[in-house]
């Protein structure tokens, strides 16, 4: 079979999903298979939240049972609405249930910031300008300070259309009005992001954590596969 | 955005997609991104055909609104059990719907068939061999004259468990066994074929057309991707 080192299992959120496998075959080693189940997300209500949680939590059973490796349940917000106020302990409980370990998006992105040694942290993502604060609590609730965040004014369905060149021009804006921060976040795994991580890290001086980066990083060293990856930005080259 | 030149949307039948992605992404040129919605099949009941077949409309819908430049509705008993009798005629209905060229992979596969000028033609799938019956009589529905057919008796959830070479000792046997096939079918879009398919022509002198070989070629030649792509075959190479 093609996934003969790891088949990682990840629930995506978007009904369409576009540029997280596009973005996970640029990364990942061979003999690394994706296992995809779509969501329900086209507007983010609170009815699609709900509905993709209950399919996250049958696909990971599914994944479970079809080979898998480990599953990670992506969507912060689908994971922090629903896994209650403890996700390590919804984390372990779901791992027990399925036999495989399962992880969240959410914890991925936090483990991904403190082996990186973040501590200010300014945000870019490709949603409306109304979500900032929301990406701004999710740095703090990961347990940093967020410095700022920049928003590309895309909808669900226009993210695999954000220009290639959005997310480079976000982070020079983002350093440029917030200088003290030490680290660049691509909120969200469903746009064009990995293709400038390195370039962001070199030209920036800082760290980049990517929701995507963070997601693969996580998923794959659960699955026992700990090869360095060049390329991606220091999370996947150095961890 | 990573799809410059074409982003092709696919409804995709298994709940859990692992071998499609992974197989567009050897073979698409750079530019082209899969847009995909997974549907709901993890046993081909008919309770889950009958949803496949509502999600699949609503996924379409939603792939044009999205920016995809076409969109191939997969899974050959979701299409024939309710897109009619007359595939083209509910492939156009729906084009003119959605506003881009919305495809079946029951009709590219037929296409391929006859650019291939395959008349008779020996198949290989991943299933239980309960499904020969079905497979001979998809052979005639597609214009050609069955002769063979042997099954690796996998069910739906082992489909990306299935060995690496599996395809490839199945086409020999079945070329052994049925020295007058002109073609050999890798049916089903959801097992490890690609990587055998220039060697299957090679050794035992026949076309190969592989169910996702064939609905990733019609994808990419209807959103105007006229690259001819080596290595899989000659559907890609020469059509």
């Amino acid at each position: 079979m093609y996934g003969y080192r790891a088949r990682i299992g990840y629930t995506s959120p978007p009904l369409i999903t576009e540029v997280f496998a596009y973005e996970f075959y640029k990364m990942a080693p061979e003999g690394v298979t994706l296992m995809l189940t779509t969501l329900a997300l086209t507007t983010r209500s609170k009815e699609e939240v709900d509905k993709s949680f209950e399919m996250s939590l049958e696909a990971a059973h599914k994944m479970a049972k079809a080979g898998a490796s480990m599953v990670m349940l992506g969507g912060n917000p689908i994971s922090l609405i629903h896994g209650g106020s403890d996700l390590a302990a919804f984390e372990a409980k779901m791992s027990q249930d399925v036999g495989i370990p399962v992880t969240t998006s959410t914890t991925a992105q936090t483990k991904a910031l403190r082996l990186l040694g973040s501590r200010k942290v300014a945000t870019a993502h490709p949603y409306e300008s109304g979500h900032n604060e929301r990406m701004e609590k999710s740095i703090s609730a990961f347990g940093f300070e967020p410095v700022g965040a920049l928003a590309c004014d895309y909808n669900f369905l226009g993210l695999g259309s954000v220009p290639a060149g959005m997310a480079l021009t976000l982070a020079r804006c983002l350093k440029a009005e917030h200088p003290e921060a030490d680290t660049i976040h691509f909120g969200s795994a469903h746009w064009a992001t990995a293709h400038v991580l390195d370039q962001v890290e070199r030209e920036l001086g800082v760290s980049v954590m990517s929701s995507q980066q963070a997601i693969f990083w996580h998923a794959l060293r659960t699955a026992g596969v700990e090869d360095r990856i060049p390329g991606y930005g220091r999370l996947l080259r150095e961890f | 955005m990573y799809g410059s030149r074409a982003r092709i949307g696919y409804t995709c039948p298994p709940q859990i997609a692992e071998i499609f992605p992974y197989e567009f992404y050897k073979m698409a040129p750079e530019g082209v991104t899969l847009m995909i919605t997974t549907l709901a099949l993890t046993t081909r009941s008919k309770q889950e055909v009958d949803r496949s077949f509502t999600m699949s409309l609503e996924a379409v819908r939603t792939m044009a609104k999205s920016g995809a430049s076409v969109v191939m509705l997969g899974g050959n008993p979701i299409n024939l059990v309710h897109g009619g009798s007359d595939l083209r005629e509910f492939q156009e209905r729906l084009s003119q719907e959605v506003g881009l060229p919305v495809l079946t992979s029951h009709v590219a596969q037929r296409e391929a068939l006859r650019l291939l000028g395959s008349r008779k033609v020996a198949t290989v799938h991943p299933y239980e061999s309960t499904h020969n019956e079905r497979h001979d009589r998809q052979m005639r529905e597609f214009g050609c004259e069955p002769c063979g057919t042997v099954a690796c008796d996998h069910n739906f959830l082992s489909l990306g468990s299935v060995p690496k070479d599996m395809a490839l000792t199945l086409a020999r046997r079945i070329k052994a066994e049925n020295p007058e096939a002109d073609t050999i079918h890798l049916a089903s879009a959801h097992w490890a074929t690609a990587h055998v398919i220039e060697t299957i022509e090679r050794d035992l002198g026949v076309s190969v057309m592989t169910s996702q070989q064939a609905i990733f070629w019609n994808a990419v030649r209807t959103a105007g991707v006229d690259d001819k792509i080596p290595g899989y075959g000659r559907l890609l190479r020469d059509f």
